[in-house]
């Protein structure tokens, strides 16, 4: 208890705390950049990270995550495009708000919500988190097995549209985490002769390289975009008017609330798909459907109050077993690692001040939302949707080259860069989701060392293959992972059949 | 061939193709991860293939792929990026290949005073980066016979 109100206290300094500041502006010109989502955000500045005390870089890139999620609603609501793919939904009555007058209460709305629903899911995190690393304990290798192969099954099917393809990346993934020496017996793999490579692939250079390259590539072949954003003009008196509203729907935001933090803590899904979810669900249960997409305030709490929520849902498999929530919860991840930090029990007993701190900031920077999203966020999105892309693109690209370079002093990392960056841009014209290929490159050393050990465990119990099929929590992940891989295939079959009986019915 | 799925499997076989004689003197423990994957990699890339085939997909053209000769050049701009950094001093490569790249992404910068005050607002961007990873984040940027 008294490390972790160490780790509280430490974020409370003046210095961790104008870091954080920081960090939640540049999390907000972010999210409100068409083009630049969250992931991106922080994968490039994960190695700023590098030199920082672990405490201090896990709150800024909390600081930026968490603002870059709610950063993406000013485009949403001022240029009926969302910053992220986290506020499509609320484009819907953000924009005709937007348009109406109404811009000012949008934006209040959206980042009352967007702090309430952030609220809720580190709250989820904080209570959630500890007891789940306790259960965590009591996994042996197979299990760790299955739970990376459950992860993989459920990214790949989430994330990509074709399931096939999606089972492709996470394995093109698993591949690339084999290179260089294997975990047990010692042996080179895939290494090309090359000694750099011997450590493997450094993960912060992969991930920018996967994130990044493609979408500044995308960006180059899209050209210039020019966006024709809605005057917001202030009134005095609105925040209050606005603030009673939103709170005015307590169902609808402890739904949204509940609905970001579990699509959050299912690996793989994360803000996009739960803005949509839960915009849906407040429109099911309103008394007025009919109103939604004209400019109303529910669709709006809704979509900002789950896509915030899926912040701290996403951390709970991340801090306790090692498997990301959320495409940027990869990135923090490697954040994670390069401060030497492995997710798991140890994060809340042995580096209990610097986990409990960082979900501590975590708290913080949600609140910090508030005042520099009110303050500052029209006129920041207002300057930074004027930023042409012949300057954008390179300064992109150079903290790329920067970024991956700064981990290891090592230029083989920026080549490594530079070559993910190519295959991820090939694989998005090729229609493969890049998340699946990160989680398969994360959750790869896991899959791997389970397998290994339980093959070693089996020899020595004569049970060989069997003892990965025979232990009860074993049985149950091999479970979830086929459902997981059956599911689509499933509910893809039923809706073509009620499709068929309503044309044969018409 | 401009499908993506039959594209996306073929890559995926000769991954596998070029990857798998790579395991030849790899000892028990060392293969069992790899050769699975590579296994699993290879019957994905087949059945999609073959669902592709037997739907008739193959001739649809999903391959959306305009101005790939400008993503080319910003690739090879940033394979000599890396190449003469070591070489010439992180700093002044940056600032050059930014330029070129300015000129390379949007080409209708024909004023040569606006690409200038550009470049120069570059220089300075730069500048603090490098100064910020050198000495805030003590981080030894490649200096080269330049800086």
């Amino acid at each position: 208890m008294n490390t972790a109100l160490t780790g509280i206290l430490q974020i409370l300094s003046p210095g961790v705390l104008l870091l954080m500041l920081g960090g939640t502006v540049i999390g907000l010109v972010a999210g409100a950049l068409p083009g630049i989502s969250a992931t991106m955000a922080v994968a490039l500045l994960v190695p700023f990270t590098f030199s920082m005390p672990a405490i201090s870089g896990l709150a800024l890139l909390g600081a930026i995550y968490m603002s870059a999620i709610y950063g993406g609603c000013f485009s949403a609501i001022l240029i009926n495009t969302p910053g992220t793919p986290s506020s499509i939904g609320t484009c819907f009555d953000g924009y005709p708000m937007a348009r109406q007058g109404r811009g000012q209460q949008a934006i209040i709305v959206a980042t009352v919500a967007s702090v309430l629903g952030g609220l809720f899911g580190v709250a989820a995190l904080a209570f959630l988190a500890p007891p789940l690393a306790n259960v965590a304990l009591k996994f042996g290798p197979p299990e760790y097995f299955w739970v990376a192969i459950f992860g993989l099954t459920i990214i790949a099917t989430l994330c990509s549209k074709s399931l096939i393809k999606g089972i492709m990346g996470g394995l093109l993934g698993l591949l690339i985490s084999t290179i260089g020496i294997a975990p047990i017996g010692g042996d080179v793999r895939f290494t090309f002769h090359t000694p750099a490579l011997q450590g493997g692939v450094e993960l912060v250079g992969t991930l920018i390289g996967l994130f990044c390259l493609p979408e500044v590539l995308s960006m180059i072949l899209d050209g210039s975009r020019t966006y024709e954003t809605v005057d917001v003009k202030q009134s005095k008196g609105v925040f209050g008017t606005t603030f009673r509203q939103v709170l005015a729907q307590p169902m609808n935001l402890l739904t949204s609330s509940v609905i970001g933090t579990v699509v959050g803590i299912i690996p793989g899904a994360g803000g996009s798909i739960a803005n949509l979810v839960a915009y849906n669900e407040a429109m099911r249960s309103s008394k007025h459907p009919e109103k939604f997409g004209t400019g109303i305030i529910d669709g709006v709490i809704a979509t900002e109050t789950a896509n915030n929520a899926t912040v701290g849902g996403g951390l709970i498999p991340l801090l306790t077993l090692g498997v990301p929530g959320t495409p940027v919860d990869a990135v923090i991840y490697a954040g994670l690692l390069i401060h030497g930090l492995r997710p798991g029990a140890e994060l809340f007993t042995r580096f209990a001040d610097v986990t409990y701190g960082f979900i501590f900031s975590l708290f913080i920077a949600t609140l910090m939302m508030l005042p520099v999203g009110l303050l500052l966020g029209t006129a920041l999105h207002k300057l930074v949707s004027k930023l042409s892309i012949r300057i954008l693109a390179p300064s992109i690209m150079f903290l790329s080259i920067i970024g991956s370079y700064a981990i290891r002093n090592n230029i083989m990392d920026v080549w490594v860069m530079l070559i993910c960056g190519v295959i991820g841009f090939m694989l998005k014209m090729l229609k493969v989701d890049p998340a699946p290929v990160v989680l398969g490159l994360i959750l790869g050393p896991l899959a791997e060392a389970g397998l290994v050990q339980g093959l070693l465990m089996g020899r020595a119990s004569g049970m060989g293959w069997r003892l990965f099929f025979t232990r009860p929590v074993s049985l149950l992940l091999l479970a979830m992972s086929v459902f997981s891989l059956v599911w689509p295939i499933i509910s893809a079959q039923v809706r073509k059949r009620r499709a068929k009986e309503v044309g044969t019915g018409a | 061939m401009r499908n993506s799925n039959v594209v996306a499997s073929i890559l995926m076989l000769v991954i596998a193709a070029i990857l798998w004689p790579q395991m030849k003197h790899l000892t028990y423990f060392g293969i069992v991860f790899p050769r699975a994957v590579i296994v699993a990699l290879v019957a994905a890339a087949v059945v999609l293939l073959v669902l592709t085939l037997i739907r008739r997909e193959a001739g649809k053209h999903d391959i959306q792929a305009p101005n790939l000769g400008t993503v080319a050049i910003v690739v090879a701009l940033m394979a000599v990026w890396i190449a003469i950094m070591p070489w010439l001093g992180f700093y002044v490569t940056s600032v050059a290949v930014f330029g070129l790249l300015m000129l390379v992404i949007d080409p209708s910068v024909r004023n040569a005073k606006s690409f200038f005050v550009s470049l120069a607002g570059v220089a300075i961007e730069l500048a603090l980066f490098y100064v910020a990873f050198s000495t805030l984040l003590e981080v030894p940027l490649p200096r080269g016979i330049l800086f």
